[in-house]
């Protein structure tokens, strides 16, 4: 209220003094506007007493401003600056002793004077001085300061009322309003209301509020009951949540001990496989012994193999004398003996003759053999299909007086091979085929060499009497012979067979049934 | 009026120091101080009064001061109005001997002595928009306009503003307000 007070004060105070202020100002201008036109009249009217010397006219013109009673002197000078005529009439010397030089008028030492000079169309005919005193502006400073501060006194009391008035119908209801909104927030209790003082719009206002507390009381219930609502179902949740906590921790213990278990196993485990890996250790200690061992014994077989084989070829070789001895006393015998003794002892002789060649074939095979084996460790040079089949074509020709059809498409023409070894192959693969050759038709021995699948490979074909198939596993056994009725030890196949392994190849048999047999040698 | 008192000053001077012999000669050469004043007045009379445009038209024509009768100035009427302008107007004077010769003046000064002369020649200047100035005691009567009268041992004048008007001839009210107001129905 006082700060309401105090800036209406102050405003008022302000505005106040400018207007005050600009008055003054303007009622300055406006007398001194005034005191120059009245100088100029004055002049004016002048110029007949002064232009006809007419003193008595002049005092009597000037005489008339004594209607302005601020007007202290009025002096009117001819043109030689003699005084004509004075107002008052008895103005004295000091008064007007100093007259300004400039034309015009203002506000100088207190008073407000000026010089006004007297003219008659363009004659020069006097001078007139005009003083006055601020008496008049004195009384208007007064008058404001009297207004101004009445006005104010006025104001401020209207304002102090109004504000009385005003604050019983719009401060105070606002202030109630504003105390019960606090009261409500404060005590959180929603119950409290606000009186409605008036019908005006600050009545209505207080309606509405008591309405919006209405709205937000109810909401308050029902939020209320579904925060108890909430709780309720909160309690339950917390015990179904304790109860699952309970079981979990019971699972978890389980579950701890089931752990347990498995580093128990675990640790087994671990035991078990250092024993495993020390089991290793000493099975590969052990292993190593052996292999030791077995590389010794083999050394030892092979030596003793070599010994074999040194003792077989020695025997073979030895045995060749005396067996050829033995046929060529028994055929002796025979002749001999051919006259005198019965049938059935040269019988027994035929039989041991012809024991006697198997035993010499036996020992050539074993021989042969033997041979063969030396052989294998030759070494590998450049040879000739060609030169090889030739040579043994030769060697059969020298043996078996017959037709034979070779027929040889070499595409491989030169391989890398023992020649001793590829040589044996041949050899024996084709005087098998002459050997175990059909009765029913001539020979014809189909050879082929040509290359699959990166490897060279040797066909040989003929159309014998073939192999039965249930002869086909022992194959390529030692001394296994399926026909009866030709010469032969066995070993043939057998000898291929070791030769191409030995160079890493194999032998296959393909067969024709009783039209004859293939021979596929992987080289 | 600062000439006036000038003109006093020089005429008491004079006075003073030129006597006897001087005397006659002078009062011959000057004219009576009286009529100093009645020039310069008449002087005056040319700012206080206004003419109709048909006798002074606007511009330079010239502003004439006529003197019928007797010249009672001397030269010093001439002096007076030597060189000044009203209103652009330049003043100049003409004398005329006999009525008859009046003609081209704005202001006359009618200096006759008889009455029945002075009727006469208002008569003949009527509808000329003239000032008619005298000082003899019936002019106004006659239909004068302005008559010089000594009031005090100061020369002041009576004005008949019907007999202006008539003539149309506007005299300032600054004039008027000096002058003595006659109009014939009061005389």
């Amino acid at each position: 209220m006082l700060v309401n007070l105090l800036t209406s004060g102050a405003v008022l105070l302000v505005t106040c003094i400018a207007f005050f202020a600009y008055e003054l100002y303007t009622f300055r201008q406006t007398t001194l506007t005034k005191l120059n036109s009245l100088g100029e009249i004055t002049a004016a009217n002048s110029t007949a007493a002064l232009a006809f010397d007419d003193v008595a006219a002049a005092n009597e013109i000037l005489a008339a401003l004594h209607a302005e009673p601020n007007i202290v002197a009025a002096v009117l000078y001819d043109s030689l600056e003699n005084r004509f005529a004075q107002y008052p009439i008895d103005l004295d010397e000091e008064q007007v002793s100093i007259i300004p030089e400039k034309v015009g008028f203002g506000y100088r030492r207190g008073h407000l004077e000026g010089v006004q000079p007297v003219r008659q169309g363009a004659k020069f005919l006097g001078t007139l001085y005009l003083k006055s005193n601020l008496k008049a502006l004195e009384e208007r400073f007064l008058l404001y300061g009297m207004v101004v501060l009445m006005v104010m006194a006025f104001s401020i009391l209207l304002a102090y009322i109004l504000s009385q008035l005003l604050s019983k119908s719009i401060s105070r209801p606002i202030l109630a309003l504003s105390k019960a909104a606090q009261a409500i927030s404060h005590r959180q209790d929603y119950s409290v209301r606000a009186v409605r003082e008036g019908n005006d719009e600050l009545g209505f206002l207080t309606d509405a509020f008591n309405d919006m507390l209405e709205q937000i009381q109810a909401k308050d219930h029902a939020l209320n009951r579904f925060n108890r609502n909430l709780e309720n179902k909160v309690a339950e949740r917390n015990l179904e949540l304790e109860i699952s906590l309970k079981e979990q921790k019971e699972a978890q213990r389980e579950v701890f001990d089931k752990n347990k278990q498995l580093s128990q196993a675990l640790e087994e485990l671990q035991r078990t496989k250092d024993e495993l890996v020390n089991l290793n250790n000493d099975l590969e200690q052990r292993v190593e012994e052996r292999t030791k061992e077995v590389i010794a014994k083999n050394h030892e077989l092979e030596k003793v193999n070599i010994d074999l084989d040194n003792f077989i070829y020695t025997a073979s070789h030895d045995l060749k004398s005396p067996i050829s001895n033995l046929e060529g006393l028994i055929r002796i015998v025979k002749e001999e003996l051919a006259n005198i003794t019965n049938p059935t002892h040269l019988e027994f002789l035929d039989m041991m003759e012809i024991s006697i060649t198997k035993l010499r074939n036996t020992i050539l095979d074993l021989a042969e053999i033997t041979k063969v084996q030396k052989n294998l460790e030759q070494d590998a040079e450049l040879v000739s299909f060609k030169q090889i089949l030739h040579d043994v074509k030769e060697d059969l020709m020298f043996n078996n007086q017959m037709a034979v059809a070779i027929n040889q498409k070499l595409e491989v023409e030169e391989i890398y091979y023992p020649v001793h070894g590829l040589r044996s192959v041949l050899y024996n693969l084709l005087s098998n085929a002459i050997k175990y050759r059909s009765g029913e038709r001539p020979v014809q021995i189909n050879i082929h060499t040509f290359k699959e699948n990166g490897a060279v490979v040797l066909l040989v074909e003929d159309n014998g009497m073939g192999i039965e198939k249930r002869h086909l596993p022992k194959l390529f056994s030692m001394f296994k012979r399926f026909h009866s009725h030709v010469d032969g030890t066995g070993i043939g196949l057998y000898i291929i067979k070791r030769i191409v392994e030995n160079q890493g190849g194999e032998i296959q048999y393909i067969s024709k049934g009783d039209q004859g047999s293939i021979f596929k040698v992987f080289l | 009026m600062s000439i006036l008192k000038v003109l006093a000053n020089q005429l008491i001077l004079v006075l003073l120091f030129t006597n006897n012999l001087a005397v006659p000669l002078y009062a011959q050469r000057q004219p009576h101080l009286n009529y100093q004043i009645k020039a310069v007045y008449l002087y005056n009379f040319t700012q206080f009064v206004e003419w109709p445009e048909t006798v002074l038209p606007a511009g330079n024509a010239p502003l004439v001061i006529g003197v019928v009768g007797e010249d009672p100035f001397g030269g010093y009427l001439d002096e007076v109005v030597q060189g000044e302008e009203i209103n652009g107007h330049p003043l100049s004077i003409r004398r005329f001997s006999q009525t008859e010769e009046i003609q081209g003046c704005h202001i006359l000064f009618i200096n006759l002595p008889d009455a029945a002369k002075i009727e006469n020649t208002l008569d003949r200047i009527k509808g000329q928009s003239v000032l008619t100035v005298s000082d003899h005691h019936e002019f106004l009567e006659k239909g004068g306009m302005i008559k010089f009268i000594s009031v005090a041992n100061k020369i002041q004048f009576q004005i008949n503003p019907d007999a202006s008007n008539s003539a149309e001839l506007k005299i300032s009210s600054k004039l008027l307000r000096l002058a003595e107001i006659v109009t014939l129905s009061n005389h």
